[in-house]
């Protein structure tokens, strides 16, 4: 460069610059290049940065909703069995152990439990985990006590199943755990399976992906992995399949800046939660709390080091290693990851040889679709869209404790299917022609036990239950009774009514004749016997004396919230209502007029178990308990002697059962409302395309209705007599009273001061009846 | 060219500075706290329903604004135990220890489990009607007192018990002429 300055002046002054440029431009291409290739990586970097950031920090862990059952409440005197007590323990999970050494361990001895509980947040106060005794004597809970002192224990709550989740839109689902909840053993086994330099390292280890090269060729397979937990986690995050070099840079990059953000343990306890392990058919399975729960249906804390090894084993590929589908190869995986952990020390070797000794039996089947009762589900969801965002149920981690009873629940939808099968058969009905719809209630406080809207119970689609508006039929009848006998001057249950030829007019200017069943008249019948033997002209008859609107009123009243058109027939049931809305009706009736809006949800909480909403017990008397009393004692001889006597010959009379069958114009609808001491079911049987099906209420609904309380168990029904309520025997072809002089009489409810005061003609007349007249 | 590298060495330690900046943050953790409101429409009556078809539902939210109830006494007689059975007796002392301390939601709670396991029993209606007082949830003390009554079966100073808490609610709904009319129920129970 120094012979070039030795030129001319002027053109040494030229060729200076000149020089000077050339030797610039010569001298510092390569470095301008650099330097525009770092301002482009600087802001590449700069972008990276951004989104990793925004990825593991601005990403929010959407948590889905849990929902759960009804938690059963055990204490001395419960009628249970230890046969539903131990179904009920395994499908919460409990595992049969000869020894308690942990929450989720059951032994049993006969009628002998001993028990140790898992503790759960309720919203309104939490269970601890206890150690306890539950005896059983027969078909009773006999004694609960505490195992530690002996101490009894007057109610027990166990934690409650959990029914569904409502899921984030995106499908993936989550059990957070903080790091401290993580068991060491899984910590230390997945630092020494996937990244023994984690603790060292800066994001990406050279020293990893070298020694996993020589363990890898020493093994002759993939023993090792080369990336550390910090790229793994941040291709957790980009999900892809693509592994281009590109991708692999990015990802690089990518773990050295998050690893300058955040602390390793942040970025460990992320890595738990977020890494991919499972597919359950649309369900993504993210992090070690989830996968637990999947594969071996308990809690992290709760594994076994075996399960642990499973677990560690499954990070490499979740499909490949699939314990369901590829056994072997996960039993293989497993027992490698344990000969790791021996190898480090974590287990020793007496473990090992038992954990390689288990089979992979302790991983359960599949578990039951994250929404097994779509029906019941639906019904929550409404109940609860009203107060929340779809997006807050989807993703701020609810607790929602609801009113199902899953045992309940199991029997309605398999009675569903089952009896409209026999049905079709019987009839000689086409195959899966029939549908059909069951709600079951608590008789007293309304809460929704069970819902099923649809004889294939999986299927999402026309929930029937709540969705179904049909012809209600006979249904309507005890509306129009109810109205009647709330006017005891003028009608009691011994009343008289016309079974005879009606002709009213119509709105279209003809002419409605109703006529019975059985197209025959009967002339003067008791009320209460139009009622029991469900008579449609001597309904019609009463029903236009008391006023359609006044009849409307009381539909009203019972809890129906629809707008009728006040016409005659509705007397007969034209009128169209869901089953849900029949079993509001119903409900007040059950509960001696006092309606309770029909419930699916006890409380919400939040994820951190903080209580937000309450569903309280609410009653309004919609109907005094006089009349109440008197149309339910009828509607007990529906059952007893009436249209639904088939469930007296079942069930024995003195069960009590009340109810009304219900029958719809060319035996489209087969209805049957009916309820016990304790529990309201309506079924509903029809076609979906409304076609006949020759089924009457009686036929059809009544079958299904007995087969599911069947199952689930009758609790005799005795209804509370209210004052005001006085018995007289009543002679049943004229409504007078009786005595034993009388053949055909019944005993019979009246509001006090309205019973006949005539004798019947049969009654005794000799001396002593006229003595007894006059001391009357 | 001094110039030149100190802009490259700036723009280059901006780059670097670019990916290496950090903001203030504390350790945050993955799970993001998402508390809903607290409660909708705290302070107010339970008012939002919950309806479906054919139905109407209160939705309790947030403990009510207490009305102060008028200065008599309250007249019930302390009544005797409410039931023979240890599960139900025990949740009974639980809903009185959380009324002891106003926590009246925990009250109910334990009274509508007691009412799971024995819904026949006249008391514990009762009692929830008395919770719903305090709540102030008047309309429905009352019906709960009238529901107490259909199961009260000639007990005799229960169903007089429950007048006179029909009476306070009507009172403190400013009904005057039903609280007396209420009163008068009771007395005629003597």
């Amino acid at each position: 460069m120094a012979s070039r300055r030795k030129a001319g002046k002027s053109s040494r002054k030229r060729t200076r610059k000149t020089t000077r440029k050339a030797s610039r431009r010569w001298r510092f291409p390569w470095l301008r290049l650099a330097l525009v290739a770092l301002v482009l990586l600087g802001a590449w970097c700069v972008w990276l940065d951004v989104t990793i950031r925004s990825q593991f920090e601005g990403r929010r862990w959407a948590l889905p909703a849990k929902v759960y059952a009804r938690p059963l409440e055990l204490y001395s005197g419960l009628a249970f069995s230890p046969a539903r007590f131990e179904e009920t323990l395994r499908s919460l999970g409990y595992r049969h152990r000869p020894f308690l050494q942990r929450p989720g361990d059951f032994s049993r001895d006969g009628a002998r439990f001993h028990l140790y509980t898992r503790a759960f947040r309720f919203w309104d106060g939490e269970e601890p985990s206890r150690r306890l005794q539950v005896i059983f004597d027969g078909s009773r809970v006999a004694r609960l006590a505490l195992l530690d002192d002996g101490r009894v224990l007057d109610l027990l709550r166990l934690e409650p199943q959990r029914i569904a989740s409502i899921y984030p839109a995106h499908k993936e689902d989550r059990i957070l755990i903080r790091l401290e909840q993580a068991p060491p053993l899984l910590i230390q086994t997945l630092l020494a399976v996937e990244d023994r330099d984690f603790y060292r390292h800066h994001g990406i280890s050279p020293r990893s992906v070298a020694r996993a090269m020589l363990a890898n060729l020493r093994a002759g397979g993939v023993v090792q992995g080369g990336s550390t937990l910090t790229q793994q986690l941040v291709k957790n995050f980009f999900l892809s399949s693509e592994r281009s070099l590109w991708r692999k840079a990015n990802e690089a990059l990518m773990s050295l800046l998050l690893e300058l953000h955040y602390s390793k343990d942040e970025i460990l306890e992320a890595y738990l939660n977020e890494i991919y392990l499972g597919q359950d058919g649309a369900r993504a399975i993210h992090g070690f709390g989830l996968a637990s729960r999947f594969y071996f249906d308990r809690p992290l804390a709760e594994l076994s080091p075996d399960q642990v090894a499973l677990l560690v084993g499954l990070v490499k590929g979740p499909s490949y290693y699939d314990p369901r589908r590829h056994p072997q190869r996960a039993r293989r995986r497993r027992d490698l990851v344990l000969g790791i952990m021996a190898e480090q020390g974590l287990i020793d070797t007496a473990t090992l040889r038992r954990a390689r000794a288990h089979t992979l039996d302790t991983v359960t089947p599949r578990p039951v679709a994250s929404n097994a009762h779509p029906a019941f589900l639906d019904l929550v969801r409404r109940q609860l869209y009203r107060d929340y965002r779809e997006e807050d149920l989807r993703s701020a981690g609810l607790s929602i404790f609801t009113t199902l009873d899953p045992r309940i629940q199991r029997i309605a939808e398999r009675s569903l299917d089952s009896r409209l099968a026999s049905l079709e058969r019987a009839h000689g009905l086409p195959d899966a022609s029939l549908q059909g719809a069951l709600v079951v209630v608590g008789a007293t406080d309304g809460e929704v036990l069970a819902l099923v809207g649809d004889r294939h119970p999986k299927r999402a689609g026309f929930n029937r239950a709540l969705e179904a508006r049909r012809p209600i039929g006979s249904l309507v009848k005890p509306a129009v009774y109810l109205t009647a006998l709330e006017r005891p001057d003028h009608y009691t249950l011994a009343t008289l009514l016309e079974d005879a030829p009606l002709e009213v007019p119509d709105s279209q200017g003809g002419l409605w004749t109703p006529a019975n069943y059985d197209r025959t008249f009967r002339g003067p019948v008791l009320l209460h016997d139009a009622l029991v033997q469900s008579l449609n002209v001597p309904t019609a008859r009463l029903g236009l004396a008391l006023g359609v609107d006044a009849v409307i009123d009381t539909l009203h009243r019972l809890g129906i919230d629809r707008d009728f058109r006040p016409y005659p027939s509705l007397l007969l049931g034209t009128a169209e209502l869901t089953p849900w809305e029949v079993a509001q009706a119903y409900q007040t009736l059950a509960a001696g007029g006092f309606r309770t809006p029909l419930r699916a949800i006890r409380a919400v909480s939040a994820a951190d178990g903080t209580p937000l909403q309450r569903y309280p017990l609410e009653v309004r008397q919609a109907v005094a308990p006089v009349p109440a009393f008197l149309l339910d004692s009828a509607l007990q001889d529906v059952v007893r002697e009436g249209t639904a006597r088939a469930l007296a010959a079942r069930f024995g009379a003195g069960a009590g059962i009340a109810g009304k069958t219900g029958t719809t114009d060319d035996l489209r609808d087969s209805w049957f409302a009916g309820f016990d001491g304790a529990v309201l079911t309506v079924a509903w049987v029809g076609r979906d395309d409304n076609r006949p099906m020759g089924l009457t209420g009686a036929a059809g609904a009544l079958r299904l209705w007995a087969d599911a309380m069947a199952a689930v168990g009758i609790t005799p029904l005795v209804l509370p007599m209210p004052e005001g309520i006085e018995i007289h025997a009543i002679d049943r072809k004229t409504g007078l009273l009786a005595d034993k002089g009388c053949e055909d009489r019944l005993e019979l409810p009246f509001s006090k001061g309205s019973a006949p005061r005539e004798r019947a003609p049969c009654a005794g007349r000799g001396p002593a009846g006229w003595l007894e007249r006059l001391f009357r | 060219m001094r110039l030149e590298s100190v802009i490259r060495v700036s723009l280059l330690a901006l780059a670097l500075a670019g990916c290496a900046a950090a903001p203030e943050r504390a350790g945050l953790p993955p799970v993001e706290d998402r508390s809903l409101p607290a409660t909708a429409g705290s302070g107010s009556a339970a008012s939002a329903s919950v309806p479906q078809e054919g139905e109407t539902a209160a939705v309790e939210t947030a403990p009510l604004e207490v009305e102060t109830l008028p200065a008599e006494p309250y007249r019930t007689p302390a009544l005797p135990p409410a039931s023979s059975t240890p599960a139900v007796r025990t949740l009974l002392a639980r809903a009185d220890e959380a009324g002891g301390r106003g926590d009246w939601a925990a009250a109910a709670a334990a009274l509508e489990r007691a009412l799971r396991i024995e819904p026949a029993n006249a008391r514990l209606w009762h009692r929830l009607a008395m919770v719903r007082l305090e709540q102030g949830r008047y309309e429905q003390a009352a019906q709960l007192a009238v529901r107490s009554n259909s199961y009260a079966a000639g007990d005799v100073e229960l169903i007089r018990a429950n007048w006179f808490l029909i009476a306070d609610a009507r009172r403190a709904q400013g009904d005057e002429a039903g609280a007396r009319a209420a009163e008068r129920k009771a007395a005629s129970y003597e």
